[in-house]
């Protein structure tokens, strides 16, 4: 008996489950394709951010950045993957265009916004505290304060995203 | 009745020991390194598993949730009896209120009984329903001795009723007056054992803490219980605007009083049985949202303590059965083991603490922070997608912000649970209390 479309299935749904899959296997796929390009991006404005209050601190070169303490020897640090946007972005990306319908570009490109500039703030903080107190606080910092700082950024985004595809008043 | 819940040994601290030594053992032999690493990677695994569950149900409830909602075929010529019963226990709040939603169900009298079961209350609950109960409905008082909680009440009632299915509401429950006929509807197939409506917070401004738990039960009904059933086929009983065909509950011997989440009890005892559940997104009623942190713990609580056991009662019959596909049986222990996943959660963050603070070496967490984003991306789909689904308000979108320190109460919550049920303290059911503060079906 047919009464629900939820119903229609009496096992296992296999359609459902391929599709999931399906968009995991892209996410993952954008993710790999994009993820040198967005880590070098990320380098890029940071340091050009930085450069100018922090002069003779910081080089870019690639996905990494050659940071000059106050005290202390020059070391590299590196945008790993993990420590980009890249992810979070294209998981949006992908999340976004399954689950949404009206106004889901705005607000992908909203929440997209919010994700990039958080983790470009995390980025940045962490160099800055590199450049003034040394590699090992820049590693405590990105790790500790901004790996809870980037769980409010991903919440603020995905907020964001919400906020843009919902509409102003409850429906009845 | 012949019972057909597994007897229940009561646990003993040689559980901690039986653990603590087993671990000793691993160690010993892997070292701390390698032990931890494997935890890591197996944890890691389990969450990519839950990812891939909750992905798959937002994305199904996505795209149909909405129709099913407004899908309205309700057979007139098939009413079956009804019997409808509300296990009450110190409901003084709420009584008026659950008298009148149900006078309001719109059902053929002589297919409808309502049975109120007055669990010993000691707040006038038991006065006030003997003198403002329309007469139609059956007043049931059981003693101050009287034990089994809400299955305890639940099963006093049964030798009274008459209808063929029972319906189970909450007494802080408001049901819609067509949700009997919602109900009945699915019952024209005999393979149907149980159906399940959906629930509602209705006081959703009484604070943070409600509209937290009001956007967690969008999740949870609109998205994960309709995943369940479109995805599995196995939606769960749940322990209110529920039904149960009373042949099968008889058959089954009662609802299980030893357990302290009786619905999620019998609906392994159905589905090991072969039976089927169905679920039925528009079958719908409101109901409270406890709105102190004392309440939800205590609430929570006894929902993973219950939870919890029935996992440890009836993990080896899920993965055995023959009733179930593969895919089944493992969508049926990752369903039990749903208030284990917070246990897993908590331990994997103290290591990620513990390796971001070098406590530990951060090579022992293959993947590095990758924790984190697999165990929210899943929950947060499922919001997301119920609160489009259910077109709530921009301004309570602003409540997911709640999402992360509930989730981090609520691995304590299932932590401690977890510790008490392995080491056998003794547990009552605790009955939530209400203010009676959902007043209006919304």
């Amino acid at each position: 008996m047919t009464l629900l479309r939820s119903g229609r299935h009496g096992g296992v749904n296999s359609r459902a489950l391929f599709q999931t899959g399906a968009a995991l296997v892209v996410a993952i796929v954008v993710f790999l394709a994009t993820q040198n390009w967005v880590r070098d991006l990320e380098v890029n404005v940071v340091v050009g951010l930085l450069g100018p209050l922090l002069p003779d601190s910081l080089l870019g070169a690639g996905s990494n950045i050659v940071v000059v303490p106050r005290d202390g020897l020059p070391f590299l640090a590196e945008v790993r993957p993990s420590c980009s946007a890249a992810g979070a972005v294209v998981a949006l990306g992908v999340l976004g265009s399954f689950i949404a319908r009206a106004g889901r570009v705005k607000a992908t490109l909203a929440a997209v916004a919010v994700v990039a500039i958080g983790n470009l703030v995390r980025i940045g903080g962490s160099i800055g505290v590199g450049v003034i107190y040394g590699k090992s606080s820049l590693v405590l910092f990105h790790d500790a304060a901004g790996g809870a700082f980037t769980f409010v950024y991903l919440m603020v985004g995905f907020a964001t995203y919400l906020w843009f595809t919902l509409p102003k008043q409850a429906k009845c | 009745m012949n019972p057909t819940w597994p007897p229940s040994p009561d646990r003993s601290p040689w559980m901690v020991l039986w653990l603590g030594g087993l671990v000793v053992i691993v160690v010993s032999v892997l070292g701390t390194y390698a032990l931890l690493t494997a935890f890591a990677v197996v944890v890691q695994a389990i969450f990519v598993l839950f990812l891939i569950r909750h992905l798959a149900f937002a994305l199904t409830a996505a795209k149909t949730a909405n129709a099913d909602i407004e899908r309205i075929p309700i057979d007139s010529a098939q009413l079956p009896a009804f019997s409808v019963v509300v296990a009450m226990k110190n409901e003084i709040a709420v009584a008026d209120q659950l008298l009148l939603a149900l006078s309001e169900l719109d059902y053929p009298s002589d297919s409808l009984q309502v049975v109120l079961v007055d669990d010993a209350s000691t707040d006038g609950t038991a006065e006030h329903l003997e003198a403002n109960a329309p007469v139609s409905m059956l007043v049931i008082h059981r003693d101050a001795d009287a034990s089994g909680g809400k299955s305890g009440a639940l099963n006093e009632a049964i030798s009274h009723l008459t209808g063929e299915m029972v319906i189970v509401f909450d007494a802080d429950h408001r049901p819609q007056p067509d949700i009997v006929r919602k109900h009945a509807r699915h019952y024209g197939d005999s393979s149907v054992a149980a159906v399940q409506g959906r629930c509602q917070i209705g006081n959703p401004d009484d604070g943070i803490l409600a509209a937290a738990i009001s956007l967690e039960y969008e999740a949870g009904y609109l998205v994960n219980e309709y995943g369940r059933q479109a995805v599995f086929g196995l939606p769960a009983y749940g322990g209110a605007n529920c039904s149960v065909r009373l042949e099968s509950l008889l058959r089954h011997g009662g609802w299980n009083p030893t357990s302290h989440t009786e619905d999620t009890d019998l609906t392994l005892r159905l589905v090991l049985a072969g039976e089927h559940v169905r679920y039925d997104v528009a079958a719908l009623d409101v109901e409270e949202a406890v709105t102190t942190l004392p309440r939800y713990w205590r609430q929570r609580y006894r929902w993973a303590r219950g939870h919890q056991k029935v996992l440890r009662d009836y993990w080896r019959l899920s993965l055995t059965t023959n009733h179930l596909t593969v895919l089944q049986r493992i969508e049926t222990v990752g369903f039990l083991s749903l208030y284990h996943a917070p246990v897993l959660a908590l331990l994997a963050t103290i290591l990620g603490i513990a390796s971001t603070t070098g406590l530990v070496s951060p090579g022992v967490i293959p993947g590095g922070y990758i924790f984190w984003p697999l165990l929210f991306l899943g929950p947060l789909a499922e919001l997301g997608a119920a609160m489009l689904l259910a077109g709530v308000s921009r301004r309570r979108a602003l409540g997911l912000l709640w999402f992360l320190p509930l989730y981090a109460l609520s691995m304590l919550i299932a932590t401690t649970a977890w510790v008490d049920g392995v080491l056998g303290r003794h547990y009552t059911w605790a009955k939530t209390e209400r203010s009676g503060s959902a007043l209006v079906p919304t």
